[in-house]
This record gives structure tokens, sequence and C-alpha cells, in this order.
């Protein structure tokens, strides 16, 4: 009780951001205008980007190529499949063959779309373990769900030992690719794509394991979430690797989840590049142990485009953001050019959002353990949060709230920050906003170290 | 036992299905045959046809082709005159699946018992099958105008688990086959007040039966509990209640506890019950499927079943959590007194596949129920949300 009444007064002195009467608002308004721009360059940026992705395939088709050679590999040749579709480009044939392909798939079976332009009318639900659903290549079999009328692309439910790779999901209504309760899910080489472009109507979610353990998410590439592009939930024991993420309101969001890793993912031009959240009124109420390392996150500062959710507090502009949550690691990330800021760390009641009717829910960012990371050019025009936050400019590029469980022992709930540096080596900026106290600029106490968190190991 | 049966029977025969609409006419039933039908069959053949008894799978396991394999029904398929071991029975809050008319039967394997429970889910023996006959009448206002029958969907339990499968109704309406990979059928059908209504009408296939009937990742059946049979088959006023008669057929493994102290859902049509307890009625029949914390609604942490006393968990003054576009940019799944800022109302009022609550296939708005619900919201003290 003592606790939450402290916790009263913490929110309700409210040192971060409000941002309805934000006097930066008539700046967002034009950074609205100015989206419309951003989205030529972006195009710019996709052309370039669809080299790269060629650069990319042509790289993967060697490697499929050396993969055909060696037949012994059991698990990429395409010809080991134990049912397989191929297109017709209409959602009258398309949508029985493959639904008639995962209505009667067994264990053990690969369930295989060959290359070729599918259009599905419905969403595609699935339910049977030790099974994977393969495609011929990532950018030959696209299934495009414009106009369905269920609401997201592939779900499945309630598996064990699943894999989905090497396809495309187009355009869907609701979520792209949705794995709800399983145990041992791999999705690999999958793009989630929403071809207009970042759009408030655009599906939520692009890539959406939640409650479920043992999942690795690499070589994906996800854009146009309208909230979170590669989104792992509620889970435990996650690996997202290698993937590609643009364009979405968050970029990667891991959420009420416990030993995660994130690495050498590229997040940019989201709202919100890389986002460590830990949230009130969930099912599952623990967020800890999670370590981000190896990424690039850049430039991510499209608009926020979504209509509702947690996101909506995002500022466009955001590098790395942690709320709420324990025991994570963050090293060896290359962040730069983000409007609002590099790395946020922050308790949840700096967003200003209530949480006390949740009286299980645990608010402090704790153990926060940020080192060796390449931060610069950050915090050049934040809004919101970021704005309300500090009155330095830029700000700094790493923001801590320095708010901690007041009942702790201090040596319990320690967070350094070590070692960042900018492009030319220099320390990184920082300020520790020390609660309602002044805030500083110097490391301090925190220029610490931490045990390194433990590898996901799967 | 049997005497019951029969009585349930001459019910039956009167027919109107349990989510009808209280202006239902009593008699709208799938008994009324056309004179081809009558033609067809010289009741010479019908008595000398050996009694059918309820089967449940083909020798070699296999679940039948066609619905007529089954034995469920003599006479004509499309009457759904049970025989002997198959017994009707409706449920008191309705699921709405857009506007169709069911069916619902319940064939145990001979000499088994149900599992009864005050509370929870009943337990179910193997070889268990309930069925459910979703149909419209050609016009609502005359009986005798007789009914469209789309499918029959059958749970089947073997080897501890269940499984659904659905039947499709041939045009004449003399066979269904079984077909899981779902269809659109267009319906069109005159209402109450004349109107001609069409409908997009979706028969899922056969991996979307998880998205209700999965809890805690099992197929379960839904309708069938304890709070949901409480009154007599289809409301006939005198006529003891479902549970009563499925005690006196012996049905259950237990003797039942007093009837008074066990719990009901509301009737949520009867507008002489309290507001608040006929939309949690419609809620717990059309939202509680997946919004408990065993369904697929479970990340979400809005829990919609009549049992939830927790203001939040039922979504009053609870912000979305995943809800992307769904939220329609609103901040609370309910705002006491404001059901125009309550994403639930929101969310039932649309036909946008991204935002449309419930999820599944339901091509049409249920205005009675947004209306239940948005009455209930307006009645709320509007004391704000943090």
């Amino acid at each position: 009780m003592k606790l939450h009444r402290l916790l009263v007064a913490l929110t309700a002195s409210a040192f971060l951001f409000a941002c309805g009467d934000d006097p930066e608002e008539n700046q967002n308004q034009n950074q609205n205008q100015n989206q419309n721009q951003n989205q030529n360059q972006n195009q710019n940026q996709n052309q370039n980007q669809n080299q790269n992705q060629n650069q990319n395939q042509n790289q993967n088709q060697n490697q499929n190529q050396n993969q055909n050679q060696n037949q012994d590999d059991p698990t990429h040749p395409f010809e080991d499949c134990t049912a397989s579709v191929s297109a017709t480009g209409d959602a009258a044939e398309d949508q029985p063959a493959i639904l008639a392909m995962f209505i009667d798939a067994e264990a053990g079976d690969i369930l295989c779309f060959h290359d070729g332009d599918y259009e599905l009318d419905d969403q595609l639900q699935f339910a049977v373990s030790n099974v994977e659903i393969r495609g011929e290549s990532r950018d030959g079999v696209r299934l495009d769900f414009d106009g369905q009328a269920g609401s997201n692309g592939i779900d499945i439910q309630d598996v064990d030992n699943i894999t989905i790779r090497s396809l495309t999901i187009l355009n869907t209504a609701g979520d792209g690719l949705v794995v709800r309760n399983g145990d041992g899910v791999h999705i690999d080489d999958v793009a989630v794509i929403w071809e207009r472009g970042p759009h408030p109507d655009n599906g939520a979610y692009g890539i959406y394991p939640v409650q479920s353990t043992d999942v690795i998410v690499e070589n994906s590439l996800v854009s146009g979430a309208s909230d979170a592009g590669l989104y792992l939930g509620q889970s435990e024991n996650g690996i997202l690797r290698n993937n590609e993420i643009f364009e979405n309101v968050a970029g990667i969001e891991v959420e009420n989840s416990t030993n995660i890793d994130v690495y050498n993912n590229e997040a940019y031009n989201n709202t919100g590049g890389i986002l460590i959240f830990n949230l009130p009124d969930l099912p599952r109420k623990e967020g800890r142990l999670t370590r981000v390392f190896d990424n690039e996150v850049y430039e991510n500062n499209t608009s926020n485009f979504t209509s509702g959710g947690i996101v909506q507090n995002v500022p466009r502009g955001t590098g790395i953001l942690v709320i709420g949550v324990q025991d994570v690691e963050i090293f060896d990330n290359e962040i730069y050019g983000n409007l609002s800021l590099g790395v946020g760390v922050v308790s949840f009641m700096s967003t200003g959002l209530p949480f006390e009717q949740d009286p299980d829910y645990y608010p402090f960012a704790e153990s926060i353990y940020v080192h060796g990371n390449t931060i610069y050019d950050n915090g050049e025009n934040p809004i919101d949060l970021a704005a309300g936050a500090t009155d330095l400019r830029p700000v700094p590029g790493i923001l801590w709230d320095g708010v901690v469980n007041p009942a702790a022992d201090p040596a319990d709930v320690l967070s350094c920050f070590p070692d960042n540096v900018d492009d030319d080596g220099e320390p990184a900026t920082y300020v520790n906003l020390q609660g309602e106290g002044p805030a500083t600029q110097e490391l301090g106490d925190n220029n610490c170290d931490l045990t390194p968190l433990d590898p996901v190991d799967l | 036992m049997k005497r019951i049966a029969l009585v349930l029977l001459l019910a039956l025969s009167g027919a109107a299905c349990g989510d009808d609409p209280p202006a239902m006419p009593d008699d709208a039933g799938l008994t009324d045959t056309g004179p081809d039908a009558d033609a067809e069959e010289p009741d010479a053949d019908v008595d000398e046809e050996p009694p059918c008894e309820p089967r449940f799978a083909n020798e070699d396991g296999s679940v039948f082709e066609s619905l007529s394999e089954y034995c469920f029904f003599q006479g004509d398929l499309a009457d759904h005159d049970p025989v002997d071991g198959v017994v009707a029975y409706d449920v008191t809050a309705p699921l709405y699946s857009d506007g169709s008319y069911k069916k619902r039967f319940i064939i145990l394997p001979p000499g088994e018992h149900i599992g009864f429970s005050v509370d929870d889910r009943w337990t179910w023996p193997n070889q268990t099958i309930i069925t459910k006959t979703f149909y419209y009448p050609h016009d609502e206002r005359d009986p005798d105008a007789g009914e469209l029958i789309l499918e029959t969907r059958l749970l089947i339990k073997d080897d501890d688990r269940w499984t659904a499968q659905s039947y499709l109704w041939d045009d004449d309406q003399k066979e269904a086959w079984r077909h899981n990979l779902g269809r659109r059928v267009d319906v069109t059908y005159i209402d109450h007040d004349g109107e001609e209504v069409h409908v997009d009408y979706r028969i899922p296939n056969q991996n979307q039966c998880r998205t209700c009937h999965a809890q805690d990742g099992q197929m379960v059946p839904l309708g069938p509990r304890t709070f949901q049979l409480g009154e007599a088959y289809q409301r006939t006023p005198g006529a003891p209640s479902q549970l009563e008669v499925f005690a006196d057929m012996g049905l259950f493994d237990q003797e039942l506890p007093d009837l008074s102290t066990l719990p009901r859902i509301t009737h949520y049509y009867d507008d002489s019950e309290p507001l608040e307890d006929r939309a949690r009625a419609y809620l717990d029949a059309n939202c509680a499927h997946c919004h408990n914390p065993q369904g697929r609604a479970n990340p979400s942490n809005l829990y919609l079943g009549i049992d939830v006393t927790n203001d939040r968990d039922l979504g009053i003054c609870k912000r979305p959590v995943a809800a992307g576009t769904g939220a329609g940019g609103l901040s609370y799944s309910i705002v006491p007194g404001h059901p125009d800022e309550s994403i639930m109302i929101f969310r039932m009022n649309s036909l946008d596949p991204a935002i449309k609550m419930p999820e599944l296939p339901l091509t049409t708005i249920d205005h009675f129920g947004v209306e239940l619900v948005t009455d209930w919201i307006a009645a709320m003290d509007p004391t704000g949300c943090p």
C-alpha cells in the first residue's frame, strides 16, 4: 500500500510529458504534412531497399543452391513436401486449395507453397503441431489478403513445434502472421508487407507470436504495420534476429516477456525502432531478462500512424525505448538519426498512464545495463514524451528517468550505462532525470558494470 | 425415459428454434414438409423401414460422409425428427449467427452419462456427438413458407478429444454432405417486418471451429452447461426445465442439487429482466467463448463471462492492449455512461474485418445486441475514466 501511494504521488508529479497541450503539437502537424514528402523519400529508400533485397535474395539463392547441392540437408529442399499448392490468382481456387492442405495436415507434414501470386479472401487458420509451412521462396510466394473477410493472414493457434518459412503475406486487414499459444515456434525468412506503406487502416501486427514459448523469428521483414511490425508478447524464451523492420509504428516490440534475445536486426523508418515494454492489465505480468545487441536502429522518424493501443504513446523518432522492464541488457547497438531520442529507459509512471488498478503489476525499469553502444545524431527534434522529459536539446543519447522502487535496496535495482560512445568515439551524451530531483548529465554511480545476462539458449 | 423423450419430441415438432427473437411465431419449425415430400414417400414405405438407431462412425472409425448415415433422425432428414437417444435442447442465451435459426441435439453413447457440474463445463463420454443445424425461414411471418437449411455442425468426442465436422445441405434439402472447407452462401429471406434481407452467410471451415471452441488449447462444446439449460425447452410455459428433463432421463452422472440454487443466465430478449443481467447474458453468449482466461482473446485481458465481477476485466475504463485499428482512436473498452466513446460498441457496430467483433464470420451486425449493450453502458453512472 505504501508503495502504491508513493507511486501515485510520483505519477501526480507528472514530471514527464503531457500529450494533449504540447506546444510541439503544431510542429507535429507540420510533421504530418512533411510525412508525404517523407513517404516519397521512403519510396526512394524502398527502391534502394528492393535492390538490397535483391542482393539478399541472390545471396539466399546461392545459399539455397548450396543447400540443394547438399541433399543431406533435411530442412530446406522443396522436394520433401508432403503436400503442396500452386497459385491460380483466383481466391475461389486458392483459398480452398490452401485450406484443404491445412485441414488435412498431420504431425510431421511439410506443407509447401510453390512460387506464385495467391489471392485469399479470408484468413487461413491452422492448429496442427509438428508441421512446417514452407514457401518455395520468400519473394516468390505472395499471399495477398487484400479485401479479405476474416481479420488475419495466417493464424496459428495451440500448436507445438511449428515452422513457417520463405513466404510473403500481403495487405491483411488484421495481423499478418499470428501464433497464439505455441510451444516451439520458428518463423524464418517470412515477409509481411502492407504495400500502400504506412497507413492507419493497415493491420495492427506483422509477425505476432503471443503467449508462446521457445520462439525464434529470424531473417524476416515487416513493413507497414499500424501497431508493431515484429511483436513478441506474453512469451518466454525467444530470439528475434537478423530481421529487417521498417515503416511500422513500433518496429520490434517485446512485451511482458522473459528471456528474450533481440540481435542483428535492422530497424529503421519506424515511429519507434525497438521497444521493450512491460505493461499492466495483461494476463502475463512479468517482463524481464531481455538482451538487445548488435542491432542497427536508425532514423525511426515516421509519424505515429496508429489508431490505438500503447504504441500511440511512442513519439516518432524513438530509437530504443524500455518501459517498466527489469534486467535488460542493451549493448553493441548502433543507434542514430532518431529525432526524439536514442535510448530511453523509463518506469511506467513516466508514461502518465494509470497502472494502480493492477495490483500485480511492477512498473519500474530496474537493473538496466546499457553499454558499448554507438549512439549519435539523436534527439534533435523531440516530441511528446521525449520533448517533455528534458529541456536539453538535442535530447541526450541516453535518457533515464532514474525512477526506481524506493522500497528496494539500491544495490538490487542498480542500472549502469558505461562505455557508450558517439560516432567520433567520444562518450555518448546522457541524462538521468532522477525522478523529481535535479537532472544530471554525469554518469556518476551509474558508470558501473552489471553481470551480463545469459544468452537465450534454444 | 422413453416417455420423456417423447415429450421432447412433441415439443420439438412444435419447433421454433431457441434463437428466435420473441416475436418469432411458435410454429415456424422444420417439421413442415412440402407436399412433394409427402407424395414421394408413401406411408407404407415409412412403416416398413427398420428402426434406425444412432450411429457414431463407420466401422473403420471414419466419419460418415452424409448426415443421414448417422441415423439421428427419422422420416425426412430435413424435419430433424429425432429417434430415441437423440435429445433436443436449446440454450437460454444463444449466440447470434447472422440471424440464422438453430436446432440442437445431444447424442450420448448408450448407457453413458454427462459429468454434471454446477459452474464448470460438463464432461462428456467418448462417442458423444452434439449437433447444431443452421437454417433460415423463407418468411419469418409465414411458417408455412418453409425454411432453407444451410448446414449441420457436429462436435464429435473420441479418444478424449473433440473434433468438428460440418455437413452442407443439398439445394433440395434431402441430404447434407460433409464439407470442411467452408463456403459462402447467399441467403435471402423475408423478416418479421416484411423486408427482404440478404445475408452473405459464411459456413466456417474446419480450422475456424477452434476460434470459438478451443479453450486452453482443447476443443470443447460451448452451449450445453448448467446455467444455459435452466429453462424449459423452447421456454414452453409450465414445462419443466431442461436440467430436470435431462436428470429425469438419467443423462447425468449424479443427482442434481436443488434447482433453485443453480446459476442461470438471463434470457436476454426478455425486456422484463433487469437491463444489466440481459446485457451481461448477451456478452457471455456472444463474446465470452473467446473473452475468458482460457479463450482465444485471453491476451486482451478483457473477460466477458457472466461470472466476471472485476470492472476492469469487464472492460470498464480498461485501455485496449493490442486492438490496433480496432480501437477506433478510442481509449477504453467501456466508458460508463458513454457508449459512443466505448470501443466495445464501436467494434460490435462494425463490419470492417480488422475492427468487427465478434471476429468470426458474422457478415451482419446484430443491431439488437448493439442496442442492448449500448443501453447498458448508457445507464451506467458516468463517473469518467482516469
